[in-house]
């Protein structure tokens, strides 16, 4: 079950040169382990052509990976552990599920070493209970909510509900979401009816037979990983889709779901792909990077797979301006630290360790020649890194606060 | 909105969309629970692995329908084969340990998990996958004005077919009351001249069968990876406990249970939908710890 084992990429002469020991911890096996798989092929990826090209200061990046199972927050801690008091390892990169990333961040000035955390989107990461050795390159759930509410505001329909996983990421995804779509459409209603099933519940049923029959306008899903795909299938047989005049997804329709469902990805639908879709940018950069992750990998780059390859990037980049793996100089090297990632260019925010960069929304439509999905998301809308990112002083004030994010008012259960 | 309102507002189809998607839990649980009771009864023993053998044929059944394109080819051959791979584990691994301690019975069934965790592995690969539903069961259909998966019936009227094919089986037929001898004595049965070995081997084959059945039939209605047995046997294992380990009819009422708590739960208070099942297991254990069907034994 645990896809362990150490990872030289390239057999060759790096005299006495150690290398330098990265962790890996995701969702390998579980209900989310494509995003896992996804994860350890950007992640390789990166650390095969930095290994070929001389490697960081001289030394070979080595990889090991450790398992979180999707959801097991004590496993997660578990093996954090072991990756730094065990194998040794200089930095961690990891977590799919906010559930298993919440737990870890506490534990990290224990640790004292640098997580990096490309893919867990719950806000909290980076503010309630953020530290030092906390960084995230990739969107969180407030960044995205505030570029989907953008889009979602500007649409004719007012009563909105949702459907989520019922842990931190699915009540902050739509949480913030409802919070930016209430302030740029003060309209809209938030309706009490909501569906809140657990993490890979299996069935959905009843969850969209109690929404349609409340008779929503649109509808708001943070459900992702296995847990989409499963709804979709029982939806698309409800004509869930068709009965709602809008269904935004944030991470639902990851290149995962598109490889599960293909033609059974619903048409006219809202996602971020969780913040990357291969064919946008529309840039040379970009398509040769997926031109080699390609071939690579025989697949078409999820976006966990892209975030993962930041990472060891920033990781790369943050070392040699440090000069050293030393945790505290590598931590200065990564605050404000900027990137040109294959897709969007990103700033690592020097406050709160949380990276600004653009998110795509789009539509999904029928792509026939694109083999062998045959959907896409398409009429991609880019929302600027600067305009959505959370303003400081409010990150700042969280922080100190701590407790729990102001948008679990709009997190009805009863 | 309260329960009381909720209950109130609520229409007669809507009602009925509740009580059927239910059914649709009631029928999934109670295909997986009855094979795993049907071994227990006969064979004494609690196969961990049973929903690893379902997510087995989820699998072959997604292969057969992506090589041949039919839905149907997969409902007859799948169970059949599974039915060959259940009755070659009787003979081979469970047959060498009805006598040894409960411990050493669950240490083996767990083994037999992660190989064939490891085998889908190696043939499928970790990637997950899914079915689609036969062009003919597509789509929605009318139920009392509203419209409801075409899918969910046929599923329900299925499954409620092999629930009924099963009780006249095991009572009506003289196999199934060999098989029913062979469950109450082992050796009183062997002495009347009842090949209870024999019988063994197509007990599990039959339960193994079962399960192979939800494999297909299951299908369309999940995305089918490596991990989907464990979101399914605990509830089933549920099921069992409620109805009583060893018995068909307690499965069947366990399933239903089970299911429209779920169903109705999510209706009424979603916050303790899940609770809803282990208050019902706590409550039948404290009150029949031999579960609602169960024999009672000394």
């Amino acid at each position: 079950m645990a896809a362990g084992g150490s990872f030289f990429s390239t057999r060759r002469a790096w005299g006495a040169a150690p290398p330098i020991k990265v962790g890996l911890i995701m969702s390998f096996s579980g209900v989310v382990a494509a995003w896992g798989a996804a994860g350890r092929m950007g992640a390789f990826m990166a650390a095969d052509e930095i290994n070929q090209a001389g490697g960081v200061l001289g030394r070979p990046l080595e990889f090991k990976l450790e398992d979180d199972t999707s959801t097991n927050a004590a496993i997660a801690v578990q093996k954090a552990r072991k990756l730094v008091f065990d194998w040794g390892a200089d930095f961690l990169i990891g977590f799919n599920s906010s559930g298993t990333a919440l737990a870890v961040v506490p534990i990290l000035p224990e640790l004292k070493r640098i997580l990096i955390v490309p893919c867990a989107a719950s806000p909290r990461i980076t503010t309630e209970v953020w530290n030092k050795y906390c960084f995230r390159n990739h969107v969180h759930s407030n960044q995205k909510g505030a570029a989907g509410a953008a889009i979602a505001a500007t649409l004719p329909y007012t009563k909105w509900t949702v459907i989520g996983p019922d842990y931190a990421y699915g009540h902050d995804s739509w949480g913030a979401f409802a919070t930016h779509l209430v302030q740029k459409k003060p309209s809209v209603q938030i309706m009490s009816t909501q569906a809140w099933p657990k993490f890979a519940a299996g069935a959905y049923d009843s969850y969209i037979t109690r929404i349609l029959d409340a008779k929503p306008e649109a509808v708001y899903s943070p459900l992702w990983g296995d847990d989409f795909v499963t709804f979709v299938k029982q939806a698309n047989r409800h004509d869930f889709f068709k009965k709602v005049g809008a269904f935004f997804t944030p991470a639902g329709l990851a290149m995962d779901a598109f490889y599960a469902l293909r033609k059974e990805v619903p048409k006219g639908i809202y996602t971020c792909a969780h913040g990357y879709w291969f064919e946008h940018p529309d840039t040379a950069r970009n398509k040769k990077w997926v031109e080699a992750f390609v071939s690579k990998w025989g697949e078409l780059p999820h976006v966990t797979a892209h975030e993962t390859y930041s990472a060891v990037y920033y990781l790369k980049a943050a070392i040699e301006k440090a000069g050293t793996t030393d945790t505290e100089a590598v931590i200065i090297a990564l605050e404000g630290l900027e990137q040109d990632s294959p897709s969007y260019r990103k700033v690592i925010r020097k406050e709160d360790h949380q990276v600004i960069t653009d998110v795509p929304w789009g539509k999904t439509q029928d792509a026939p020649g694109l083999i062998p999905i045959e959907s896409r998301v398409g009429d991609i809308v880019l929302a600027k890194g600067e305009e959505v990112a959370e303003p400081l002083d409010q990150v700042l004030k969280r922080r100190k606060e701590g407790g729990t994010p102001p948008w679990m008012q709009y997190i009805i259960k009863s | 909105m309260s329960i009381a309102e909720d209950i109130a507002m609520m229409r007669a189809d809507s009602f009925v969309a509740y009580v059927l998607n239910g059914l649709v839990q009631a029928s999934c649980l109670f295909l997986l629970a009855s094979g795993l009771t049907l071994i227990f009864g006969v064979l004494r023993i609690l196969n961990f692995a049973h929903a690893a053998l379902f997510m087995l044929a989820a699998y072959l059944a997604a292969q057969v329908i992506t090589s041949t394109g039919s839905f149907w080819l997969a409902l007859v051959l799948v169970p059949a084969v599974m039915a060959l791979v259940g009755a070659a584990l009787e003979r081979a691994l469970l047959r060498r340990v009805y006598d040894v301690p409960v411990p050493y019975q669950l240490l083996l069934t767990f083994g037999v998990i992660l190989v064939i965790k490891d085998l889908i592995k190696l043939t499928w690969g970790t990637a997950s996958r899914t079915i689609a539903e036969p062009p003919a069961l597509r789509g929605a259909t009318s139920v009392l004005g509203r419209d409801y998966p075409l899918y969910n019936l046929f599923y329900i009227a299925i499954i409620a077919v092999v629930a009924v094919g099963l009780w006249v089986f095991l009572h009506h037929t003289q196999f199934g009351k060999r098989i029913q001898a062979a469950a109450a004595d082992r050796e009183m049965a062997s002495a009347m001249g009842i090949n209870v070995p024999g019988i063994y081997t197509a007990v599990c084959a039959a339960g193994t069968a079962l399960a192979a059945l939800l494999g297909v039939f299951h299908g369309p209605m999940m995305n089918i990876h490596l991990d989907v047995d464990h979101q399914y046997i605990v509830e089933a294992f549920a099921v069992v406990v409620i109805g009583g380990l060893g018995s068909v009819p307690g499965a069947l009422v366990g399933s239903l249970l089970v299911g429209m708590l779920d169903s109705f739960g999510i209706l009424l208070i979603p916050r303790f939908q899940m609770a809803f099942i282990y208050m019902v297991m706590a409550a039948v254990l404290i009150v029949r710890p031999q579960g609602l069907f169960g024999p009672r034994e000394g």
